[in-house]
């Protein structure tokens, strides 16, 4: 089926990519049906692209494809809101926030937390009671420079 | 609003399944229990408004020109 995006033009997105929110998102509960949408192919960065209303669109990652050290405490209540059993079922993705003109200075919400469950493509807004996961953690600090590069040199 | 004193121990009932227990109270903190089933969400209020404020601002943003680039993949 056909769908208007915010980002991507009209394209058709397949049944598989679509995601029901039973209670929406935070402040846009009205809004439950999704598409989780590449921004371009293989990239980490995805839309979460509302299928109701064309102009709204959140950018997200999948948190553990940029940090080891995020696992917050997710409770049975929510999993049962996607129908998991178990925190393994879920994905962990992260909301961003890019300041306009200062992509520099983007954020990613690890307060609020969209958990999403593939198998039954149901998805719900969490919210960790960690007061170390902030919603609004710089971006670019978060990432673990992990990749092919060499140890970091000169500690202390 | 409904305004109710309450003591250490005492407690609120809010319809049929939410009771809400005075735990503690130290200086202008009050530390409260909340008894309620499952289904309900409890959060802290400034908690609920940040994430709304937060998700509208997310609501804006555009695509940054070579976001891949910014971070490197593990």
């Amino acid at each position: 089926m056909q769908f208007e995006t915010r980002a991507l033009g009209k394209i058709e997105i397949e049944a598989s990519k679509q995601i029901f929110f039973p209670e929406g998102l935070f402040a846009f509960e009205a809004f439950r049906h999704f598409a989780l949408l590449p921004t371009k192919s293989g990239s980490t960065f995805h839309w979460l692209q509302s299928l109701e209303e064309a102009r709204l669109a959140f950018l997200m990652t999948l948190i553990p494809e940029i940090t080891t050290k995020y696992n917050p405490n997710i409770n049975a209540q929510h999993l049962t809101i996607i129908e998991a059993q178990e925190p393994k079922q879920v994905e962990i993705w992260g909301i961003i926030t890019v300041p306009a003109g200062k992509p520099e200075h983007m954020t990613i919400n690890l307060q609020g937390p969209v958990l999403i469950n593939r198998a039954k493509k149901l998805g719900s807004q969490f919210v960790s009671d960690d007061p170390n996961h902030l919603v609004r953690t710089p971006l670019l600090d978060l990432v673990d420079h992990t990749s092919g590069g060499a140890p970091a040199a000169g500690q202390g | 609003m409904l305004v109710l004193a309450r003591r250490v121990n005492d407690s609120i009932v809010i319809g049929d399944n939410v009771e809400i227990v005075i735990v503690e109270i130290k200086g202008d903190q009050v530390k409260l229990g909340v008894k309620a089933p499952k289904e309900v969400k409890v959060f802290r209020g400034e908690i609920h408004a940040e994430i709304q404020k937060e998700n509208r601002a997310a609501s804006e943003s555009h695509l940054p020109p070579d976001l891949d680039n910014f971070i490197r993949k593990k």
